[in-house]
C-alpha cells in the first residue's frame, strides 16, 4: 500500500533539519539561532507525529507490522531523543548525529517503497521492537564518544606525558547519558523477549555480552566517583567497557559460543 | 572539586581492595574444587516456598547485621566501595566465562566427562563459583542500599532506584529461575492434548487441555527469479535478482527479460498439463502465467513452485536458464484452539507469534510447527509458561528504568559531599 503524501514529509523534515543544523552551529553567543532551531525542530517533529497517525488512520492498525513501518518509528524517535538529549546536555554533535540518522531512514523509506508492505518476522512485531534498537543507537553513540575521550586521555598519559589534561570529567558526563541507554536497552529487550519467547533472560550470547559491557561501564562509573584522581586505571576500564562493547555488537558473529545466537541476522 | 572519598585504613581494620581480590579469588577457587568433587548444586530443588523463606532470611539478617553490627569492621568493609567494586569485577569475569563457553543447560547432560563440564562451565548459573560470587555480590549490594536508605533524603533517590531495583530484579530472577517451568506440548489437528513436556523430556499433567481445531500460516506472495537449469542455481549467483509478485503487477525486468504476468492466482489447482483453477482448498499453489520477451524472442507459459497436489512448473527461456516461482515465505503463523481447564471452563483462542494467551496461571505461546510440512503442516506445537516471581522481577525494572531516568537527567552534575562511611 502507498504511502500518500510520504514525498512531502521527506521535504519538509529534510529542510528543517539542515536548517537548524546550520542554525545550531552558528554558536552559542546567538541565543536567536538557537531558539529558532529548536522551533524548527519541534514543529517538524510535531509534522511527522502528525504523520504518523495519518498512516495509522489510514492502515486502520497502528504501523507496527512492516519493515518502513518500523523505520518511520526510527525516524521518529531518533529526531525526538535527539532534541531531548540536545536540550538537557548543550551536545551539538549528537543533535546533528540524530538528526542525520533520522533523516538517512527516511529517504531510505522514501526510496524503496516496497518495504511500506513488507512484513517483518513475526517475533519483530512487538512494541518493544522499536524502542530496544533506538535506546541501543543512541547508547552506542554515546559510549563511542566516551571511548574517543578515553583514547585521548591514554594519549596523553603515555605519549605525551602530559598531566594537566584531564579528560575524564567530559568522558563521565557521556558515560552517564549512554549507560542510562544502555540500561533501558537490556531492559525493553528483556521485555520483548518475555512477549515474544517465553523467558526475558536466556544468557544468550548477546545478552550475555550486553550484561558483560553493563557491568563494564557500571565498574567505570563507581571507580570515578570514588576515586576521581586516579586517571589510569579509569582509562583503561573505560577502554575496555568500549572493548566488550564492540564484542557484544559485532566479535558475536566470531565466537564459537555465538554460532547459535537468536540475535546472528546473517545466515 | 578534588575531594577523598577513601575511609581512613583504621576505619575498615586496613581492608581495601587486596581484601576484595583476595576473596573473590577464593570464592572462585572454592567454588570450582566444590564443583569438582561434588558437582553441580542442585537449584531445581530450591523451589517455592525455599526460596522464598531464603530471600526473605537473607534481608533479615543483612539489616540485622547492618543495625547491631554497624561498627564492625567487615560490615564497614561489605558497604564499602572496594567490596563493591571486587564484588561486581568477579561477577563480569564470571559472566565474560559464560560468554566464551557455550552453554547447556546440565539438565540435559547425563554424565560430565571433559574438564570445562567437570568445572561447571558449560552450565555456569548452576555453578559453585557462580553461587558464592553473586551471594557476595548480594551482600555488597544488599549493604548498600540499606545503608543509604537510612535517613531517608531526596537526595538519594535516584541511587536507591537504582540499587534496590538491580537487588530486586537479579535476587527475583536468579531465585525464582527454580520455579520457572517452560513445557512444550505438541497437537495435532482435532486432538485434544492434557500433557506437556520438560526439557528433560518428562511429561507432565497440565491443569488444562489445548484442543487444535485449525493451524494455518499466512504466506508471503511467490517471488519471480531465474534459475540456471543445470545448477539449480538463483541468477545472478552472488546476489539474486527476485521479484516479489503483487496482485496487480503486470510487467516486470529481469535479468534483461521483459516479462509479463497474463495470470497470477495465489492458490490455485492443476487441472491438467495446460490448465490450473483457482480454488481454496488445502495443498494448493501459487500458479502464474507468465510472457517473456528478449530481443527477438518470446515464450509464454505456466509457472509454480509446487505443492503436495500441484506439480512444478517452470519456463525455459532457451538459453539454459528457466523463469520460476520461489515458495512463498511464512509470514504469520497461529493456531486456533480451544482450551480446556480442570475447573471445567471451555474457551476458544486463537493463538499467534508474540501474542500469547493466559490460562490457569500459565502463559501459552505459539512456538512452532511441523516444518517438514510446512504450510500444510497440521501440527502446531505450543509453549507453556510459569512464572510466579515475574511481577517481582518487573517491579525490580521498572525501579531500574525510573533510576535510568535520574541518571540520565542528573547525570554527573549531583553535588558531591563528603561521603559518611
Amino acid at each position: 500500500m502507498e504511502w500518500l503524501h510520504f514525498g512531502w514529509v521527506v521535504f519538509v523534515c529534510s529542510i528543517s533539519w539542515a536548517l537548524a543544523s546550520v542554525l545550531v552551529l552558528a554558536g552559542p553567543q546567538r541565543p536567536v539561532m538557537q531558539k529558532s532551531a529548536l522551533v524548527i525542530i519541534g514543529l517538524s517533529i510535531a509534522f511527522l507525529t502528525a504523520y504518523v497517525v495519518y498512516l495509522w488512520i489510514q492502515l486502520q492498525r497502528p504501523p507496527l507490522r512492516t519493515l518502513g513501518e518500523t523505520r518511520l518509528w526510527y525516524s521518529l524517535f531518533l529526531s525526538l531523543i535527539g532534541l531531548f538529549i540536545w536540550r538537557r546536555w548543550k551536545l551539538n554533535w549528537m543533535l546533528i548525529y540524530s538528526l542525520s540518522m533520522a533523516l538517512l531512514f527516511l529517504f531510505i523509506n522514501f526510496l524503496k517503497p516496497e518495504t511500506h508492505s513488507k512484513t517483518l518476522m513475526p517475533a519483530l512485531q512487538s512494541v518493544w521492537f522499536v524502542p530496544h534498537v533506538i535506546v541501543y543507537m543512541f547508547s552506542y553513540a554515546l559510549l563511542a564518544a566516551s571511548s574517543l575521550f578515553g583514547l585521548k586521555g591514554l594519549y596523553h598519559i603515555y605519549l605525551t606525558k602530559d598531566k594537566n589534561v584531564n579528560v575524564l570529567p567530559m568522558a563521565d558526563n557521556l558515560v552517564y547519558t549512554g549507560f542510562a541507554f544502555l540500561t533501558l536497552g537490556l531492559i525493553f529487550g528483556a521485555i520483548w523477549a518475555k512477549e515474544a519467547w517465553g523467558h526475558y533472560w536466556t544468557w544468550d550470547p548477546k545478552e550475555t555480552w550486553a550484561f558483560i559491557t553493563w557491568a563494564g561501564y557500571l565498574v567505570y562509573i563507581h571507580y570515578r566517583w570514588y576515586h576521581p584522581l586516579r586517571q589510569k586505571t579509569a582509562l583503561w576500564s573505560l577502554t575496555l567497557s568500549f572493548v566488550f562493547l564492540l564484542i557484544c555488537w559485532f566479535g558475536l558473529l566470531y565466537l564459537p559460543a555465538a554460532q547459535n545466537s537468536v540475535h546472528v541476522y546473517s545466515n | 572539586m578534588q575531594h577523598n572519598l577513601t575511609p581512613p585504613a583504621n576505619w575498615t581494620k586496613g581492608w581495601g581492595y587486596n581484601e576484595g581480590w583476595s576473596l573473590c579469588s577464593g570464592l572462585i577457587l572454592a567454588g570450582f574444587l566444590l564443583q569438582w568433587t561434588i558437582g553441580s548444586p542442585t537449584i531445581e530443588k530450591f523451589n517455592w516456598p525455599y526460596n522464598l523463606l531464603f530471600l526473605l532470611g537473607f534481608i533479615v539478617v543483612l539489616t540485622a547485621a547492618f543495625i547491631f553490627l554497624k561498627n564492625n569492621f567487615l560490615i564497614r568493609w561489605l558497604s564499602g566501595i572496594p567490596a563493591a567494586v571486587t564484588a561486581m569485577v568477579a561477577t563480569g569475569i564470571l559472566v565474560i566465562f559464560m560468554g566464551i563457553v557455550p552453554q547447556q543447560s546440565s539438565s540435559v547432560l547425563e554424565h560430565p566427562s571433559n574438564l570445562l563440564m567437570r568445572l561447571g562451565l558449560t552450565d555456569f548459573t548452576n555453578s559453585w563459583p557462580f553461587v558464592f560470587i553473586f551471594t557476595y555480590f548480594f551482600i555488597t549490594l544488599g549493604l548498600v542500599t540499606i545503608r543509604r536508605s537510612t535517613p531517608f533524603t531526596r537526595r538519594n533517590i535516584g541511587f536507591l532506584l537504582n540499587h534496590a531495583g538491580l537487588w530486586i530484579t537479579l535476587a527475583a530472577g536468579l531465585l525464582g529461575s527454580a520455579d520457572l517451568k517452560r513445557y512444550t506440548m505438541q497437537v495435532t489437528e482435532g486432538d485434544t492434548v492434557w500433557q506437556a513436556v520438560d526439557e528433560r523430556g518428562k511429561a507432565h499433567e497440565m491443569p488444562l487441555a489445548i484442543k487444535l481445531i485449525d493451524f494455518h500460516i499466512d504466506d508471503y506472495n511467490p517471488k519471480l527469479g531465474v534459475v540456471n537449469m543445470h545448477t539449480q542455481q538463483l541468477l545472478p549467483t552472488k546476489k539474486p535478482q527476485l521479484v516479489l509478485l503483487e496482485p496487480l503487477m503486470t510487467n516486470i525486468e529481469l535479468l534483461n527479460w521483459q516479462i509479463r504476468i497474463d495470470t497470477f492466482y495465489t492458490e490455485a489447482a492443476q487441472l491438467d498439463s495446460n490448465s490450473y483453477l483457482p480454488a481454496k482448498v488445502p495443498g494448493l499453489a501459487p500458479v502464474a502465467y507468465v510472457t517473456a520477451t528478449h530481443a527477438e524472442k518470446t515464450v509464454s507459459g505456466w509457472i509454480t513452485p509446487g505443492s503436495p497436489r500441484v506439480a512444478p512448473a517452470w519456463l525455459p527461456l532457451g538459453d539454459g536458464n528457466a523463469l520460476v516461482l520461489t515458495t512463498p515465505e511464512p509470514k504469520r503463523y497461529s493456531s486456533e484452539v480451544v482450551i480446556y481447564t480442570q475447573s471445567g471452563d471451555i474457551t476458544n483462542a486463537l493463538i499467534e507469534v508474540n501474542k500469547p494467551i493466559k490460562a490457569e496461571g500459565w502463559n501459552i505461546y505459539q512456538y512452532s510447527y511441523d516444518e517438514k510440512m510446512g504450510k500444510w503442516s497440521t501440527q502446531s506445537v505450543f509453549q507453556l509458561v510459569r512464572d510466579p516471581w515475574l511481577p517481582v522481577v518487573y517491579f525490580g525494572l521498572i525501579l531500574l528504568m525510573t533510576g535510568s531516568g535520574y541518571l540520565f537527567w542528573q547525570g554527573r552534575k549531583e553535588k558531591q559531599t563528603e561521603e559518611e562511611q
